[in-house]
């Protein structure tokens, strides 16, 4: 653990899992799983397929009901706190790329404010700011007269990321927020969570990529089969040993800074022969 | 669609070197025992009416060189046109749905969702009440109809590149269709609306030895056809280009198909008035029985789309005597329901 | 469009349209004879006797059930997420008129009385077509099996409202015209009644308005930004059917209006807001007041069902619907 000078909220506890498990009918998806997030850290969470890290995060969001345990916002317990309630202190930015192709971009960032909004009044000055804010730090201002329709993937994830910026939370869930970015934009994403982390909000990020994981957050989860495997700094978590454990494959890890990139062995072998003349 | 496996042919029917007929014995059995169904079926809805009759008189009616009384005779007149209709249009409707189901690549084709009866309906509609025909030439105008109908639901539909998008194309073109022949039926009076208002969901009321002689001539050589073409439909399963590939021409042969179908509708819709889902029914349950060789699943439609429609029949003007049920509510009830349990069935299997 | 030049456009049209409908029937008034007959109103003048009973209560009949048609059908496009989802592509029409068909024939209701089975029948076909769909259903968004299970609920409805009038056909003699959609003489009577129910639905979905709009996100996305899906996608369809059942009340399954009005307001105003809501209403009044002229006028002295001439104006744009959301999603 990063043990961080304690400024502007950082290092308090902001959300923690007690003893969460969880399962689709008899099928158990999660797993005893305890863990504390606390302000000021970018946290990735890490696994192959299937492993739940997507269900995690969305039993932090409160999306799923755990069948055991708790989820505490903010020392609060997570059920029975009002959506709208819920969504002032955490926001998150679901995987499904949904949104009406007539819907401007401007409406679909505003719609980040509802949380913020009475049953009447809706567009005040600081929602505005808000926004305003959210589209410059997503780089999306020029888009924002543009309909959902015509925009390209990407630009459609940016453009959802900058409404979950504009909710304004404490606490940032991303469920595999680089999806159909490419490659300048995924690493815009990954310092924009960093900023976002190093500003005092605690943000916790479902990834694919190791690299990317190793180099941005503060602290890695390791997850396999709903438990946790590791936990802990990058350097520390993606071993070897952990990756060839949870992934299945065995790999060689370089070291670059504090990245770590792992390398298929088998693609580093030189002389490959075609299987078919193997004897 | 799934496709089909091969399977072993238990008998080979062999005749040269020109035919070579596989026989599946499953197919052949499911044949043969929806056959003497359909047959029971029929002996029992015979007897069944406002007046019942017995086996042994039905049976004695049947047998050739033996005079019947006349009072049987003469009930016999009556309901042996009504249950021949129901056996051919049923066949008819229902491997119309199959052709479709195969033309469009989509288990949900039919020709009530299509549009294709209310095509044929709109044109028969307006050749009798604008111009007066006579039944056997209101099944050619019908025929046109559908066909018409049929032509612009698909080219409408090609284009989409989405075998669902065709539905939806079918269910808007019927509605338009059907807003059209309720601007004619309004204008003929409310009584004739409600008149046709029966017919326009597929009773057999109407059911003549002129109808039948009718709907029997187009039966003889379109249902024979079908079964003739069905050895050619395979390679349509496995979509347009993949059955160019094969050596198939797959357009001539869809339009054909669409053509085939549109022709077995008409001189039912001429008859009885279009009936709804009983092709879709008919070709997921044959489906279901025999897997998708259409030489299988043609015959088995048939006979399923004969069953069915000869059942909702006699059921809806025996059960709730003396109100007669079209038909064709039965059935478009009947389906939507059973159509609903296969599938529930069809999903939990896999 | 901007917002306030859109609806101050539509309601100039509105006005200028609810004038030509006074206008116009069998002997045509002029402008001054109709706002003669609004203002100083002479109960001894056949003309402004005609204009007030007739032609305005057919006015603020056809008004009301488009408006409120165009309301239901937006907000279930919305909470449904489906382009092609209107109350009478979901069976909700044919279920109403099944019970109330049913109603009449088994406790000889009439009037606003018949706002209750009609209801009941509403909500009814909905239960049926989510089910239908949900058994047709391929894959996790399958926009067509929605529309397919409403189709096979309206034919399952029609044929049983048939069947109900075959057992009696004498009885339902003057109901032909209400079976397929109607503005008759004396449709003001339950509309006296049914006024509030549209009143407040609409008021409720102005209210709904924003976290409805959330809704359009995805469920996991609205939830996490404060709306409670179950309770808005609930509060949405507890709204919607009565709106489109109060409708049919008195005017009759008419269809389409729900499908494309709402069509026409997100194209013209935009995907979300309660300008885009209003806008609906106002489109859907317009749509069923021309049609309502239509019906009078395109084959006169003949007239047509104001519900005839929706289908066929309708089925064109569902077909133009169609072609489009299809093939963009193709490209």
């Amino acid at each position: 653990m990063i043990a961080a000078a304690p400024q502007n909220g950082q290092g308090a506890l902001a959300l923690s899992l007690k003893d969460v498990g969880f399962s689709y009918g008899r099928r158990a998806v999660l797993d005893a799983i305890s863990l504390d997030f606390a302000r000021g850290q970018f946290v990735a969470v890490v696994g192959p397929n299937g492993c739940g890290k997507s269900t995690l995060l969305k039993v932090m969001a409160g999306l799923l009901q755990p069948s055991q345990g708790a989820v505490l916002v903010e020392g609060a317990p997570l059920a029975g706190t009002s959506r709208k309630k819920l969504a002032r202190k955490l926001s998150m930015l679901a995987q499904s790329n949904e949104a009406p192709e007539g819907m401007v971009v401007r409406d679909l960032v505003g719609m980040g404010r509802f949380a913020h909004e009475g049953w009447l009044s809706s567009g005040s000055p600081e929602d505005l700011r808000h926004v305003q804010t959210a589209m410059d730090i997503m780089e999306v201002c020029d888009l924002a007269e543009r309909r959902v329709g015509e925009l390209s993937g990407g630009q459609l994830q940016r453009c959802r990321m900058a409404m979950t910026l504009a909710q304004d939370a404490g606490i940032l869930l991303l469920d595999e927020p680089t999806n159909h970015l490419d490659l300048r934009y995924q690493y815009a994403l990954l310092e924009t969570a960093r900023m976002q982390a190093a500003s005092g909000r605690a943000v916790i990020a479902v990834l694919h990529d190791l690299t990317h994981a190793s180099l941005y957050a503060d602290r890695i989860i390791l997850m396999a089969k709903g438990k946790v495997v590791a936990e802990g700094p990058p350097a520390d978590v993606l071993t070897t040993g952990n990756v060839a454990e949870v992934y299945g494959i065995s790999t060689v890890a370089m070291p670059f800074g504090r990245a770590v990139v792992h390398l298929p062995e088998s693609a580093l072998v030189e002389k490959r022969q075609p299987a078919g003349e193997r004897k | 669609m799934r496709l089909p496996s091969i399977r072993k042919a238990a008998f080979v029917i062999r005749i040269g070197r020109v035919v070579h007929l596989p026989i599946a014995l499953r197919s052949s059995a499911v044949i043969l025992g929806l056959g003497l169904v359909l047959a029971l079926a029929a002996l029992i809805s015979l007897q069944l009416g406002s007046t019942a009759i017995s086996l042994g008189q039905v049976l004695h009616w049947l047998a050739p060189f033996t005079t019947t009384e006349p009072e049987t005779a003469s009930i016999m007149r009556l309901r042996w046109p009504r249950i021949a209709v129901a056996i051919l249009g049923g066949a008819m409707v229902s491997v119309s749905g199959y052709l479709l189901q195969v033309v469009a690549r989509n288990g949900l084709a039919d020709p009530g969702l299509l549009g294709i009866s209310q095509g044929s309906m709109a044109a028969i509609i307006l050749g009798g009440a604008l111009f007066g025909l006579s039944p056997a030439w209101l099944a050619w105008v019908g025929l046109l109809g559908g066909f018409l109908t049929a032509a612009i639901v698909l080219t409408l539909a090609y284009r989409l590149a989405s075998a669902t998008g065709l539905i939806l194309v079918g269910l808007a073109v019927g509605i338009v269709l059907g807003a059209a022949i309720e601007i004619v039926m309004v204008q003929g009076g409310m009584l004739q609306f409600a008149r046709l208002l029966a017919w326009s969901h597929g009773s057999l009321t109407a059911a003549s030895p002129a109808s039948t002689g009718m709907m029997a001539l187009w039966a003889a050589i379109l249902l024979p056809l079908c079964l003739l073409v069905s050895g050619r439909m395979m390679p349509l399963l496995l979509g347009h280009e993949q059955a160019a590939g094969l050596g198939a021409s797959p357009r001539r042969l869809s339009l054909g198909l669409t053509l085939l179908a549109a022709a077995l509708v008409a001189p039912v819709v001429a008859a009885v008035g279009p009936i709804s889902f009983l092709g879709l029914i008919a070709g997921h349950i044959s489906r279901r029985l025999v897997g998708e060789r259409p030489t299988a699943v043609v015959p088995v439609a048939m006979l399923c789309g004969a069953l069915i429609l000869l059942t909702a029949d006699t059921v809806g003007r025996t059960l709730f005597l003396p109100v007669i049920v079209p038909a064709g509510i039965l059935v478009s009830i009947a389906g939507v329901l059973t159509f609903l349990v296969a599938a529930r069935l069809s999903r939990t299997r896999y | 469009m901007k917002a306030g030049s859109g609806l101050a456009l539509l309601s100039v049209a509105v006005v200028a349209l609810a004038l030509l409908h006074l206008m116009a029937g069998a002997r045509l008034a002029s402008p001054g004879v109709v706002l003669d007959a609004l203002l100083n109103h002479d109960p001894r003048n056949y003309q402004h006797v005609v204009v007030v009973k007739q032609r305005l209560t057919r006015l603020l009949v056809a008004g009301y059930s488009g408006a409120v048609l165009a309301v239901s059908g937006m907000l279930l496009q919305k909470v449904l997420r489906n382009d092609l989802v209107s109350p009478s592509t979901l069976g909700i029409n044919s279920g109403a008129v099944t019970f109330v068909v049913l109603g009449i024939y088994a406790f000889g209701l009439d009037g606003a009385a018949l706002f209750w089975p009609a209801l009941l029948g509403g909500v009814f076909a909905v239960a049926v077509t989510f089910l239908a769909a949900g058994l047709v259903r391929q894959g996790a968004r399958d926009p067509l099996s929605l529309i397919l299970g409403g189709a096979m609920t309206a034919t399952l409805f029609s044929s049983a409202t048939t069947f109900v009038i075959s057992i009696d056909p004498d009885r339902f003699g003057k109901l032909l015209g209400w079976l397929v959609g109607d503005i008759g003489n004396f449709d003001y009577q339950p509309l006296i009644y049914l006024w509030p129910v549209g009143l407040l639905g609409i008021g409720m979905a102005l209210a709904l308005c924003r976290p409805i709009d959330l809704l359009t996100l995805g469920t996991e996305q609205a939830a996490t930004l404060g709306a409670d899906p179950r309770f808005v996608r609930g509060g949405a369809l507890a709204l919607a059917i009565p709106l489109a059942i109060s409708a049919v009340c008195v005017v009759g399954p008419i269809g389409f209006v729900g499908l494309i009005a709402p069509h026409v307001a997100r194209l013209l105003l935009g995907e979300t807001g309660r300008s885009t809501m209003v806008f609906c209403a106002l489109t859907g009044a317009v749509i069923v007041i021309a049609a309502d002229m239509a019906a009078r006028t395109l084959l006169a002295p003949q007239l047509l069902q104001v519900g005839t001439v929706m289908a066929l104006c309708g089925g064109v744009a569902f077909l133009a619907i169609i072609l489009t959301t299809l093939r963009r999603r193709a490209a």
